[in-house]
């Protein structure tokens, strides 16, 4: 009886024109979804050529440089205008970029890739932080938010299935046929989660190939590897999702009538879409006294703020420390301010690395608090899912952050002591030349290597376990709890 | 007689609506909701608000005390300028959090405003509601729901067929229903809402905002946005059938309106009227008026000043820096110009697409009221870099007149005193309101076309 009940349903299920006017106004909405994700990536990937053919240009133009100026001459080069003056070079004429590229499913949500950086220029020595940069883009877009697939199915697919459900269920209770089908059948709940399973059998699988296909016709990739094993994984937690969604759908509606069934389910949806989300929110930035971003460039700038003799003063007490550098002492006055800038630098992030320590500190107990509260709503858990799988999420751009100040730190480490030589000990290869050809290595430059790639986005699994976990409770309430 | 009877009819319909319990618990949460979510931004913005104004007080003074040195270190060295705050921000932050905080003021450079508030703090706290969005976004549900209660209930249970049965004229007892649903929400939401506005205004800095008339106006435009969606549940409650029916058309317009059409306007905006690339933009700067000019551009600018000063004494280091600086103005109104040029463009476009939804209309509008969208934002950067281009011919003007002089120049702490201090002076409301007349005008026109579904719903209302 209940099989055949099961396919009655999903035959109506199939007929009903609402679902169908559902049906496609939610593929439409993912297909513009997944070309609108696409065109972004689209704009990223175009950038970051136009970076990696802007250096390689830079390269050439450089090389092409140091050899006509090498060049017996009647006036030398400035400093900072001789690409083959180690100083004036690493200061004034270095192109270096760390890029984060966007990983094959970017298109898929597009997270915080528009907001945060994804290409940083890496300077030596700097007073604001480089991780403060950014690509612009009308603010007013950033703030009204993406409409790609990951708002489709994180807000809207839920929509779609209380229209589809709340009605047709909630009508048949107030008329009696629920309890008329549930006479025949071993109890209520029983029935409930069979209409809720028959409704899953149409949606699940609709969703599911709807999605694809919106990215097969927008052009996205279905990868392989673990790209592919992410992608899998992100189906896995839509359908806990949808599933979640149908189920709690079918509870309500078997519950009360089709008015309150309406006002709680669209209360239910602005209570996990909105009121949990600010309430994470609150919980996550009410942290009394965290300064902004201010106090740390007031403290940043004091310390750069030094007359030419204090500048001076921080270049000895650096020799002082670096004994195999104590030459350039003798000759003070000739060492280019972009070599004392090391020393200036230097001695400004020991200053300030206390302040800027604690304001780490407060940003990683806010990302360790705001991981923990998104558990509060499953459309914060599921979005943050789709992010991971994306790459477009903050702990992403973390990782990231983290591996432009290692390719900082690395750029220091190749330039810094060829400065720092040749202000002891300079090395003018070419007397009479333009160019003063102390530094003549920069195919040698190091290139940036690449960020963190998926192994750091290990929470998808657990998002997708809790998903099901709370489709599979909700099963049970709506088993054992459906009322006539 | 007849105004004391419309009086009684008025106290009748207000008993009336205060016995649905539902309804006294959402008038009673409403303000509270508005409070909260004010406070919650409220301690943010006041210590933000204090941070600006230390750190500009402090950026002064580091300009003051700098010590003797060359002009065009100076120059290099230069000024942060912090953008200040709307105190409205408090209430309808717009694009605030999403733009810089303050920008670096130096030679060669137009740089851009940096530490966004938005990229600062974790993607969860931007989740973070304030009393504009809860407006936005929960004021249309309360007006469509208080529209539903006041007549399609009574429509599906027979009350409204009784009353008129027993000669009540249905235009009266409606438009006195629309009259209190009305003074509910502006008694639940618009006043509290400005309330919290004015608390704002009192207690942060004011700096020539005319926070007043700008309140006055945002809260107009809310009652207005407001409005429109209960006329609109007035005219569906009175046309259709069943009171299911007209929930579930009231919710399914709420969906549409009030989120999907906003986000995919936001979206639309970017196809119809796409922006360039800022890297790419940023690249052609660069190239066009470098910071660090290349040797050969350098060589070619000497010879040519010298041939210009046909003898004259020349500064020549500072004569190549003024010009090189000059040249670099053109470039950047012409590029970075153009793109912020494109992005208020997107804005102006986004400003039509209100005739899509009124929600749209309010995005656009209420953020103009407010300060908080990019015309103003814009206004900022301008005149920062209107500071910028003085400040920096200035200096290189004192080491042209130098020239001849004999001996590097230097100058101290009087100069420095002399240099104007960067003091920000917003845009007034007008302005404000001219960039966004589109916007106003298709919000009014929600409301007209609210309006006459609804009169023409109340006279064609069958019980």
């Amino acid at each position: 009886m209940m099989a055949s009940l099961f396919l009655f349903e999903l035959k109506m299920l199939l007929r009903s024109r609402l679902n169908l006017a559902l049906g496609l106004m939610l593929f439409a909405a993912l297909c513009w979804g997944a070309y609108n994700g696409q065109q972004q990536v689209r704009e990223q990937r175009a950038a970051l050529e136009r970076i990696g053919r802007h250096i390689d240009a830079k390269l050439k133009a450089d090389q092409a440089d140091v050899a006509r100026h090498g060049r017996p001459a009647a006036n030398r080069l400035p400093y900072w205008q001789d690409p083959s003056d180690v100083a004036g070079y690493m200061r004034y004429g270095l192109h270096a970029f760390a890029v984060k590229e966007p990983w094959p499913l970017a298109a898929l949500a597009v997270g915080q890739a528009r907001l945060l950086p994804y290409y940083l220029r890496v300077e030596l020595d700097f007073v604001a932080p480089p991780g403060a940069a950014f690509d612009f883009v009308n603010p007013r877009l950033l703030s009204l938010g993406e409409f790609d697939m990951a708002f489709v199915l994180v807000y809207l697919l839920p929509l779609v299935l209380i229209a589809a459900g709340a009605a047709r269920l909630a009508s048949e209770r107030d008329s009696g046929a629920l309890a008329l089908m549930a006479a025949q059948a071993p109890s209520l709940g029983r029935v409930a989660l069979l209409k809720a399973l028959s409704m899953a059998a149409l949606w699940l699988p609709f969703t599911l190939i709807a999605a694809a296909l919106a990215m097969l016709l927008a052009g996205l990739p279905f990868p392989g590897g673990e790209h592919g094993a992410a992608l899998a994984l992100a189906a896995a937690c839509l359908a806990g999702y949808a599933l979640s969604w149908v189920l709690l759908v079918t509870l309500v509606a078997s519950c009360v009538g089709v008015v309150s069934s309406y006002l709680v389910l669209a209360a239910a949806w602005i209570v996990m879409a909105f009121a949990l989300p600010a309430l994470a929110a609150l919980a996550v930035g009410q942290e009394r006294g965290a300064p902004s971003a201010l106090v740390v460039l007031d403290e940043l700038r004091r310390v750069n703020t030094l007359t030419p003799q204090q500048r001076d003063q921080v270049f000895l007490d650096f020799l002082a420390r670096h004994p195999g550098y104590r030459d350039a002492a003798q000759r003070l006055d000739r060492v280019p301010y972009a070599t004392k800038q090391i020393a200036v630098q230097l001695a400004a992030e020991r200053d300030t690395s206390a302040r800027s320590a604690a304001l780490e500190e407060r940003q990683a107990t806010a990302a360790v608090r705001a991981e923990l509260v998104q558990w509060l709503s499953p459309v914060m858990v599921f979005d943050g899912a789709l992010q991971s799988v994306a790459g477009t999420d903050a702990r992403r751009h973390a990782g990231f952050l983290r591996a432009a100040k290692d390719y900082t730190d690395q750029l220091r480490g190749f330039f810094w002591p060829r400065a720092l030589r040749e202000a002891a000990r300079p090395n003018d290869a070419c007397v009479g030349c333009a160019a003063r050809l102390n530094f003549t290595e920069h195919a040698l430059v190091p290139r940036f290597k690449g960020s963190p790639g998926l192994a750091g986005q290990g929470d998808v699994p657990l998002k997708c376990l809790y998903m099901w976990t709370i489709a599979l409770m909700l099963g049970l309430i709506v088993r054992h709890g459906a009322k006539p | 007689m007849r105004a004391l009877l419309g009086l009684t009819l008025l106290r009748e319909e207000a008993r009336r609506l205060w016995r649905v319990r539902a309804l006294r618990m959402l008038c009673l949460l409403a303000p509270l909701l508005l409070l909260l979510t004010f406070l919650s931004t409220w301690s943010g913005a006041a210590r933000l608000a204090q941070e600006k104004n230390g750190f500009s007080a402090a950026e002064r003074s580091r300009w003051v005390e700098q010590g003797d040195k060359d002009p065009h270190s100076a120059a290099h060295f230069g000024v942060w300028a912090v953008k200040p705050a709307s105190p409205l921000a408090t209430l309808a932050p717009g694009i605030e959090p999403y733009v810089g905080l303050a920008v670096w003021l130096e030679a060669h450079k137009r740089n851009e405003m940096i530490f966004r508030p938005s990229q600062e703090a974790h993607p969860v706290t931007r989740g973070g509601a304030s009393v504009g969005q809860l407006l936005e976004l929960l004021g249309p549900l309360f007006a469509l729901l208080l529209g539903y209660t006041a007549f399609a209930r009574d429509r599906q249970n027979g009350s409204l067929r009784m009353a008129f049965g027993n000669g009540a004229s249905p235009v009266r007892m409606l438009t006195a229903r629309m009259m209190l649903t009305g003074s509910l929400l502006l008694a639940c939401l618009v006043l509290p809402a400005a309330a919290l506005g004015a608390a704002a205004l009192l207690a942060l800095p004011a700096g020539g905002w005319d926070g007043a008339l700008r309140l006055a106006a945002w809260s107009v435009l809310q009652f207005a946005y407001l409005l429109v969606f209960l006329l609109f549940a007035l005219a569906i409650s009175l046309r259709v059938a069943s009171a299911r029916l007209a929930l579930a058309l009231l919710l399914g317009l709420w969906v549409v309106l009030c989120v999907l059409v906003p986000r995919g306007a936001g979206t639309l905006v970017q196809q119809l009227a796409p922006a360039p690339s800022y890297q790419q933009v940023r690249q052609h700067t660069e190239a066009a008026a470098p910071a660090y000019e290349s040797a050969d551009r350098w060589e070619a600018r000497r010879r040519s000043l010298l041939e210009q000063a046909a003898g004259r004494p020349i500064d020549l280091r500072a004569a190549q820096l003024d010009q090189s600086e000059r040249e670099s103005h053109a470039v950047f109104d012409r590029l970075l110009g153009s793109f912020y040029d494109a992005i208020a463009y997107q804005d102006r476009v986004h400003g039509w697409l209100a005739g899509l939804s009124p929600t749209v209309a309010l995005q656009s509008a209420g953020a103009a009221f407010a300060g908080t969208d990019f015309h103003h934002h814009r206004h900022f950067i301008d005149a920062a870099e209107h500071y910028r281009r003085e400040l920096v011919n200035d200096l290189n003007g004192v080491l042209m007149h130098h020239a001849g002089q004999g001996g590097p120049l230097v100058t101290g702490r009087a100069f420095w005193e002399s240099v104007q201090e960067f003091r920000y002076r917003p845009p007034p409301l007008s302005a404000a309101a001219g960039a966004v007349a589109v916007s106003l005008l298709l919000l009014l026109a929600w409301c007209t076309l609210a309006f006459i579904a609804a009169w023409a719903a109340v006279r064609g209302g069958r019980p």
